[in-house]
């Protein structure tokens, strides 16, 4: 005679307990660890956690025992589970039997609790590959591997939906919330860097590129013509990386647009030397190069940055990046002092100053960065000035 | 840790960082910093899905 319980009598299961503990204490040596030690531990277990639980908890249904004892009051399986109201599901938390019968005899009952009256949508237990008793317990009852989270010596064994409903709006919930903290992160650190933060967008698109022939997805991209940055919050994992990478990508929108402005500006100034050499007219630049003073409103950018060449370049290369990610770009220019390792390097520096700058409210660098650093910023905002006032014109 | 490599076909500097954005090994790697070597620049995901950490 096999009879089911729910463990309605404190006493019963008090007396239990001690006798499991008597058998697993006296068991012989060459018992340790066997098949039947384990299933001793595993009502053992069960019974406390039921003892243990909260009684608010008990009486709701969402955690319960379920034991079958013979006509004697002898103990012969016990399960425990527990229900998680928030992703409608139980688990199983423990579980043991002295014979098969009995074992499937609680799973079922204990089945039938989860299902009907807790309407959970899935039951599931973590069992170890070599746990043959308890796993065909668990097959005989309908449970299954979950194939997306079985490996490395153990099984979930599940019965009913691998995602429940309510995990589904969970996740859901959960990816809106994530897109709606990275674009508030995003957008508060250009404000901070005097970025338009309306130019600061998110997009749940996969945009992918070939790096040395593996797929990689982007998680933000500047578009340098419209000024457009765009952050993806699938492949942006928290929101101080979405400041990081606004920050990276506002701080080279802006160095970048400056440094295509002064190129502009020298062009030009080259072309006016050549119709100056042409007319022979006077120079505009000095024979150091410099511009002349009467020049120097006609190009701005030049005549601001004539500082940072020269002497000031040297120091900047000399005192390096601020962090040593950008300190980095410079120990790789030390290599060859090629333009384009010198144009990465102030790229990165640039960027990792912005960053910093959004950590800490300043502007971070030895003064021959810090100087540099300003005046690319305010010639950013100039060159926003002007491009308005001539839309506007 | 630094490379000069192709991205979409186009040479470029990548480096690969932490999401402290320490500079770290490629399989330590949460983001990639690509730039272009015509000024162009963008932040790669170095992970392969789309677990968020």
């Amino acid at each position: 005679m096999r009879l089911v319980g729910t463990g309605q009598n404190r006493e019963r299961i008090e007396k239990w307990v001690a006798e499991l503990k008597e058998q697993i204490d006296t068991l012989p040596g060459d018992q340790v660890g066997s098949v039947k030690d384990e299933q001793l531990n595993g009502m053992k277990t069960a019974l406390e956690l039921w003892l243990s639980a909260d009684p608010k908890l008990k009486g709701a249904g969402e955690r319960s025992l379920h034991e079958v004892h013979d006509g004697n009051g002898k103990l012969l399986s016990a399960v425990f589970t527990q229900y998680n109201r928030e992703t409608n599901v139980s688990s199983i938390e423990s579980i043991g039997g002295l014979e098969h019968a009995s074992l499937v005899k609680a799973l079922q009952h204990m089945v039938t609790h989860e299902e009907k009256d807790n309407h959970a949508e899935r039951i599931e237990m973590t069992v170890f590959d070599d746990d043959t008793a308890r796993l065909s317990a668990l097959n005989e009852v309908g449970f299954q591997p979950d194939p997306g989270a079985t490996g490395h010596g153990v099984k979930v064994m599940i019965r009913g939906s691998s995602t429940t409903q309510a995990e589904k709006a969970r996740a859901e919930r959960m990816s809106l919330e994530h897109q709606n903290k990275v674009l508030g992160a995003s957008q508060a650190a250009a404000r901070l860097l005097g970025y338009d933060p309306k130019l600061v967008r998110i997009s749940m698109d996969d945009h992918t590129f070939d790096l040395a022939g593996t797929q990689r997805h982007a998680a933000g991209l500047a578009h340098l013509t419209t000024g457009v940055i765009t952050i993806f919050p699938n492949y942006v994992y928290s929101t101080d990386g979405a400041v990081s990478v606004t920050a990276h990508e506002v701080a080279h929108q802006k160095y970048q647009t400056v440094l295509n402005y002064l190129q502009k500006e020298y062009e030009a100034l080259g072309e006016a030397e050549r119709q100056a050499q042409q007319q022979q007219q006077p120079p505009l630049t000095n024979f150091g190069g410099e511009l002349k003073p009467e020049y120097r409103e006609q190009f701005p950018l030049i005549t601001r940055f004539e500082k940072h060449k020269g002497d000031a370049l040297d120091r900047r290369i000399k005192t390096d990046g601020i962090t040593d990610y950008s300190k980095d770009y410079w120990k790789d220019y030390a290599k060859d002092k090629g333009i384009v390792a010198l144009k990465v390097a102030s790229h990165e520096t640039i960027a990792e100053i912005a960053r910093r700058q959004t950590e800490t409210g300043k502007i971070e660098g030895s003064p021959a960065w810090r100087s540099y650093y300003k005046d690319v910023m305010k010639s950013y905002d100039e060159i926003q000035e002007k491009l308005k006032a001539a839309k506007a014109a | 840790m630094i490379e000069r490599t192709e991205v979409d076909g186009k040479p470029a500097t990548v480096a690969y960082i932490d999401d402290k954005f320490q500079p770290v090994e490629k399989d330590q790697a949460v983001y990639i910093k690509v730039l272009f070597d015509d000024g162009e620049q963008l932040m790669l995901s170095a992970k392969d899905d789309h677990a968020r950490g």
